[in-house]
């Protein structure tokens, strides 16, 4: 592992886009009916070292999803968060830091079939964008 | 001792390990079939092919290897004796005292085996499980742990 120069600075404004984010999410996700929680992940990182991130544990009925944080960076992006199904942890889309917000990967029911949530079509996040894949997501694990 | 949900996150790191090592050795099969000669020593081209078809196996060990760790962490940390040394004891023994389905336990029991020919090179005729569903099968497992222990 090798530390950056900075690297205090780099977590904690990784951290802070991380904690808005969360914060973010579980307002919008509280205003479409599911239940949220915080939680703390630790996380280790090549650069910045061992340190506890902000994640979030959404549920409705039975239905529970997990927002982890993955990367501080990434090959075109400034930061990583995925969404999983839980408990079997079945990735259910990716959010990509990039261009001053998040974008959310995921095979929206329009969007050409890919092998991988990476490759899938990515819109900005919105209320609107989690909505539809907390919905789409909603329908196929009923199926 | 980490939680219940560390544990199916070091699972699930390691199906994350294999998504990025498929890229790199794939992309590499790529690169030295195009151009045999950047591949230096005794390496060949099907050294790097068959790293390649082997690649999920050798995760698949891995992640079954996180899995094991888990039980035995928990059936040290609320038991006073020592765990099962076989793996399928330990397996039921957890199922057991964590009441879990037992579709969850059979699935497990699933990647056990699948593990086994794995890692024994054995001629058993146990068809080949994907990781992401090894994965899967695994954690629905954990899932029934306390989430402290």
């Amino acid at each position: 592992m090798s530390a950056v120069p900075h690297a205090d600075q780099l977590r904690d404004e990784w951290l802070e886009r991380l904690s808005s984010l969360i914060q973010k999410v579980q307002t919008w996700a509280d205003e479409l009916g599911w239940s949220t929680r915080q939680i703390e992940v630790n996380v280790t990182d090549s650069q910045i070292g061992k340190y506890k991130a902000p994640a979030l544990l959404l549920q409705e009925d039975a239905i529970r999803v997990l927002l982890e944080p993955i990367a501080r960076s990434a090959p075109g992006a400034e930061g990583v968060v995925d969404l999983y199904l839980m408990p079997a942890y079945d990735d259910i889309a990716s959010l990509y830091l990039h261009d001053d917000g998040w974008h959310v990967h995921y095979m929206f029911p329009e969007s050409p079939t890919v092998g991988d949530i990476r490759d899938a079509a990515s819109k900005p996040l919105s209320q609107v964008t989690l909505r539809e894949v907390l919905d789409a997501m909603k329908h196929n694990a009923v199926q | 001792m980490p939680s219940n949900n560390e544990w199916m996150n070091r699972v699930k790191a390691v199906e994350r390990e294999h998504t990025a090592m498929r890229f790199a050795s794939e992309y590499l099969l790529n690169a030295v079939q195009q151009d045999p000669t950047a591949l230096k020593g005794n390496l060949r081209v099907r050294d790097v092919n068959e790293s390649v078809e082997r690649l999920e196996g050798t995760y698949t060990i891995r992640l079954f290897a996180e899995f094991e760790t888990s039980l035995r962490t928990y059936w040290l940390a609320s038991r006073i004796t020592d765990p099962p040394s076989r793996t399928r004891d330990l397996l039921d023994g957890v199922a057991a005292r964590c009441r879990i389905p037992h579709d969850h336990i059979q699935n497990a029991h699933a990647v056990r085996e699948y593990r086994n020919v794995l890692v024994h090179e054995r001629d058993e005729d146990v068809d080949p499980i994907p990781i992401a569903l090894s994965r899967r099968h695994l954690c629905m497992f954990l899932s029934f742990l306390p989430i402290e222990w």
